[in-house]
């Protein structure tokens, strides 16, 4: 044979190894102009979804029916829009101490259901709600979205250790009554504030304790009660107002300065309401050692899918996520299927031989600019979004962190989307194959989990779980409040799993899909 | 004439040869034969598991209390019978484009809009007969397992049959439902020229809808938004109780699906005259 | 086979001994042309061959020597899609060469080029040989092969028929005979055959003659004083020599038209 060692490249290659592959499927990537349309494409679709905010409004219904303007709700220590009316009977009292007090009845009543946003003023019917609550309460003040902590009996879930509209501590179950009262207790001690609870008024429970930093030396001691509102959804949406009245005995302070006088103070009634107003309002008696509080409303985070729930979710910003999806996903797949169809794939592979580390850096590739795509686009969706919104209804105020999770979450969302549709592409190798299969795997779970009444509500929560589409969790801008009974539905932007775990099941099949192209790569020919 | 001249063609007309030639060519793709008949098995495994998930408690379980529609769940499959009809109607057309026969296909049957027929009547003719099956084994399903479930005449709801008018609406509805959508996905495949973009488009379509409706906070936007999508509104063929609830009417609905078609179909056939192929 | 596009059945191929995937850059040592629609028609030809560059960590300005080196120039930045088969072929080969590679495999170079791309491929093709490259170029246009090329494998039904240098294969191919034109054919054959030649009729004033050197022929002729007009060594087309050793042994033969 002839032998050829005599020939000396001259051309000199720069640097080695995998940065180099990826630069070269980034020119790939830029080099065709559909692509680059397509990628464009991603943040425009992304925050047009704002777009279709502009026509969101808030309107309340006041008491003679009339249309009243919708005011932002309180924001609790924790910057957190926060529901808060209730009915206290208080002292202010300086420094460290306790309150003991029986509970030996928990009553209520509340509207019959109504399923247009109207006043009712009457037709009561009795009942407790399962979140009616009466308690005792230490409270920074008497405004709405005070700090505070306070032990409570509810209607349905025993008894409670609460603080700062989100904290939620179970203590005894069951439910109160004479033959089975409750004993709460509430202990300060500077900052911290510790609740117990006793079945007899001698062995007492630990609950929960907590740290209240803005707690100011003279604090609202008191016994408080509210009820909230609900809601049904067969035969149809519906829903109303409750109230409660809680029943205390045996009442113990151990302030220096505590008497046995109470002042009555209504918190945050509401004169008007989505529905209609709250017609119930509060009121306290004290006689014989014995004080009954009535009160209506709630002690929790604001829900926008409650019979009263006020606002709106800046989640609604990123409606426009799953529309860039589509040109993110259908560029990232045929990415790799136009290579194919030509017979292109072979040319890559001649020049890097290594098939594996040719998926990684078209991922790499794909992943990064779909990535920064969706950075651009969701920033945009969010900041214009909120500002559209407020337009026309208060936006639930949320965190920084999850702000910075929604953005970065929506474009990692498309970012491993596209990468879990480019191994879909790989194992596909025609097109319309890898699209279809594509919307088969993303869209269409996701269509089926969202469009409201489609299927059960269970299969939908499933389908949420398990299927990619689980990972649109990273764009809820609010949790769902176990204490607080609303539509948490994925129809209304609730999913089943967390942010960090949605995203995981879609990493998962990213995962298993690119091991899945990669072990195809190397055994097929191409 | 030489001995070994062609036999002349054989009587028919322009179309009709056309039709013959696509039928051949159809059938002839290995692979293309399943497509219908996945899609008519599919359709009716999904209404199945549908209707196997269907559950409901005391009142709820009424026509009127809230109870579920016995013909939409039934046939609840036809959301995923319609990717695997659309993506029939893409293969048919786009195929072509992919691998050039395209040229040839021209070259054989110079008039496009004979061809744009002739294509249409065999991707019309496929899906209705595999809609057809699909919808009926759906229902006849619906029917077995949904009576167990309270869909009873003691609850306000008529058996599932075709001797009920709104049951045979349904059905025939959804029947027409797939062949619309096929149609609308042929005539998007000769706008756009390309398998993979064409499949993406037609879905994107179809699917983008409904999924930025459910989560559109803006309710009056989003109920426009219902009207004019071709597959809330087209499957509202199916609804056979709460009708007042619809976006449109039945009929109307289906209209609005139609008017998509044929504007797919016209854009497509408009461009594969215009342009070179 | 080589670049392990497809998986050999047994055995192994080495590029310079090393196997292809563990090759840095590898298209600075082996470059290819394997088919030259193999290309996105939406990319520009220049861009086609600057993410290649990339993928080998060669610089930009590399493409633009090879663009200039198969002469496609100004045409670089249009769209790769409405190239004609010739441009494509060019693009092709610019793809091969980017890695001055020491090793080329060309699949059917001479593939829809014009007569003045024949000529330049040939000439490109010898100087990439004289600067001492290996070029192994397969194609089936046999005239351009034995003007091109020093060493031939002959494959058919997957198996090596033949593997020799191209003068051998064609002097093997051509054997030893002359032909012979003359008037008084049958003469000449009884010449011949005293002088220990075998004489085959050809045409109607042709004889192929075996068995016997020229200068014999034109001895023992003048000899007899057989009158003839032409005398010359049989020399074998590649084509023929190529007929000859893969016959019954190729995948699809026509069938003569009768």
């Amino acid at each position: 044979m002839t032998t050829l060692a005599s020939h000396q490249s001259e051309v000199r290659t720069g640097r080695d190894g995998f940065g180099r592959l990826v630069h070269a499927e980034w020119t790939k990537l830029r080099t065709v102009r559909g692509w680059v349309v397509a990628l464009l494409l991603i943040p425009v679709l992304t925050g047009l979804g704002a777009l279709l905010l502009t026509n969101v409004s808030c309107s309340l219904v006041g008491v003679d029916g009339q249309p009243v303007a919708c005011v932002a709700p309180a924001t609790g220590p924790g910057g957190e829009a926060v529901a808060d009316s209730f009915y206290l009977a208080r002292q202010a009292l300086a420094g460290d101490g306790t309150i003991t007090a029986r509970v030996t009845s928990l009553a209520g009543r509340h509207t019959p259901v109504s399923t247009s946003p109207t006043p009712v003023t009457g037709g009561f019917e009795p009942g407790v709600q399962p979140w009616s609550k009466a308690g005792i309460m230490i409270s920074a003040g008497t405004a709405q979205g005070s700090a505070y902590a306070a032990m409570m009996v509810t209607g349905g879930n025993g008894v409670r250790m609460q603080w700062n509209y989100t904290g939620d501590s179970a203590g005894l179950p069951g439910t109160v009554s004479a033959s089975s009262p409750r004993w709460l207790r509430l202990t300060r001690s500077g900052d911290t504030l510790t609740g117990y609870d006793s079945s007899d008024g001698t062995h007492w429970n630990t609950v929960g304790s907590v740290v209240l930093s803005s707690l100011p030396s003279s604090a609202q001691i008191g016994l408080f009660a509210t009820s909230p509102s609900y809601i049904v959804l067969a035969p149809t949406f519906g829903g109303g107002q409750s109230q409660a009245t809680g029943t205390f005995d045996r009442i113990a302070l151990t302030w220096p300065g505590a008497t046995g006088r109470w002042i009555g103070t209504g918190i945050g009634s509401d004169p008007a309401g989505p529905n209609g107003p709250d017609p119930f309002t509060g009121s306290f008696t004290h006689a014989n050692d014995t004080i009954t509080v009535t009160g209506s409303g709630d002690i929790a985070p604001e829900v926008p899918e409650t019979w009263d729930g006020v606002g709106v979710k800046a989640q609604d910003a990123l409606t426009g996520t799953v529309v860039g999806l589509i040109p993110a996903t259908i560029v990232a797949a045929l990415f790799v299927t136009a290579e194919y169809r030509r017979g292109l794939i072979r040319l890559t592979f001649a020049a890097a031989p290594r098939r594996g580390r040719v998926l990684a850096a078209k991922a790499v590739a794909v992943g990064s600019a779909t990535f920064v795509a969706g950075l651009v686009g969701a920033a945009i969706a969010l900041a214009s979004g909120i500002r559209l919104l407020s337009a026309g209804s208060p936006v639930l105020p949320m965190s920084t962190f999850t702000e910075v999770r929604m953005v970065v979450g929506t474009a990692a969302l498309l970012a491993v989307a596209a990468v879990l549709a480019l191994a879909l592409g790989t194992l596909a190798r025609r097109g319309v194959t890898a699209v279809t299969a594509v919307i088969a795997v993303i869209f269409v779970p996701l269509l089926l989990a969202t469009l409201p009444g489609l299927l059960p509500l269970g299969t939908q929560e499933w389908l949420l779980r398990v299927t990619p589409g689980a990972a649109f969790a990273v764009i809820q801008s609010l949790p769902a409040y176990h204490q607080v009974l609303g539509q948490y539905q994925p129809a209304f932007g609730y999913f089943p799993l967390s942010a960090a775990a949605g995203f995981a099941v879609l990493c998962a099949w990213t995962a298993a899909a690119l091991a899945a192209a990669g072990y195809a790569l190397r055994r097929r020919d191409v | 004439m030489s001995s070994v001249g062609l036999s002349r063609p054989r009587a028919g007309g322009a179309v009709w040869l056309a039709l013959h030639a696509e039928w051949t060519k159809f059938r002839t793709l290995p692979g293309m034969f399943w497509l219908p008949v996945a899609a008519a098995v599919l359709t009716v495994a999904v209404g199945a598991i549908a209707a196997g998930e269907y559950h409901c408690a005391g009142s709820m379980c009424t026509a009127a209390g809230g109870g579920g529609d016995p013909a939409r769940i039934s046939l609840t499959g036809i959301y995923l019978g319609q990717v695997l009809v659309a993506v029939l109607a893409v293969l048919v057309v786009g195929g072509e484009y992919g691998n050039g026969m395209i040229h040839v296909t021209l070259a054989a049957v110079p008039r496009r809009q004979v061809l744009l027929l002739a294509k249409a009547a065999v991707v019309a003719g496929l899906t209705f007969a595999a809609a057809l099956a699909g919808v009926l084994g759906s229902m006849a399903t619906g029917r077995l397992v949904l009576t167990g479930r309270g869909m009873t005449p003691a609850n306000g709801y008529l058996v599932l049959s075709p001797r009920y008018d709104e049951y045979l609406r349904a059905g025939l509805g959804s029947v027409l439902y797939l062949v619309l959508v096929a149609l609308l996905a042929l005539g998007i495949t000769m706008a756009v020229r390309d398998s993979g973009v064409a499949i993406g488009v037609v879905l994107g379509l179809l699917l983008l809808f409904p999924l930025v409706i459910a989560v559109m906070p803006d309710h009056a936007l989003a109920r426009h938004l219902e009207q004019a999508s071709p597959v809330i509104s087209g499957l509202s063929i199916e609804a056979t109780i709460n009708e007042s609830s619809l976006p449109l009417a039945p009929w109307q609905g289906l209209g609005v699906l139609a008017l998509w078609a044929g504007g797919a179909l016209l854009l497509g056939g408009l461009l594969l005259r215009r342009r070179d192929a | 086979m080589p670049l392990i596009l497809d998986a050999p059945d047994e055995g192994t191929a080495l590029i310079g001994g090393t196997p292809h995937t563990a090759l840095h850059a590898p298209l600075t040592h082996i470059g290819a042309l394997l088919d030259a629609g193999a290309l996105q028609p939406s990319r520009s030809a220049r861009n086609h061959l600057l993410w290649l560059a990339h993928s080998q960590g060669l610089p930009a300005r590399r493409v633009d020597e090879v663009v200039e080196q198969v002469g496609l120039g100004s045409a670089a930045r249009r769209r790769a899609g409405g190239y004609s088969l010739g441009m494509r072929q060019r693009l092709g080969i610019a793809a091969a060469l980017l890695g001055d590679p020491g090793a080329l495999m060309l699949d059917e170079p001479f593939n829809g080029l014009d007569p003045e791309g024949m000529a330049w491929i040939r000439a490109l093709l010898r100087t990439l040989a004289r600067q001492g490259r290996a070029v192994l170029v397969s194609s089936h246009l046999m005239a351009e092969l034995e003007d091109t090329a020093d060493h031939l494998v002959v494959v058919g039904r997957g198996r090596v028929i033949a593997d020799t240098g191209v003068a051998d294969m064609i002097a093997a191919a051509s054997g030893d005979r002359v032909h012979l034109r003359t008037a008084s054919p049958a003469e000449a054959m009884t010449a011949l055959a005293n002088a220990g030649a075998t004489a085959v009729f050809g045409d109607v004033d042709q004889l192929t003659v075996s068995n016997l050197p020229a200068e014999r022929i034109v001895a023992a002729l003048t000899r007899a004083a057989v009158p003839f007009s032409e005398v010359s060594a049989h020399r074998a087309s590649l084509e023929e020599a190529y007929m000859e050793l893969t016959r019954d042994k190729v995948d699809f033969r026509a069938v003569s038209p009768e």
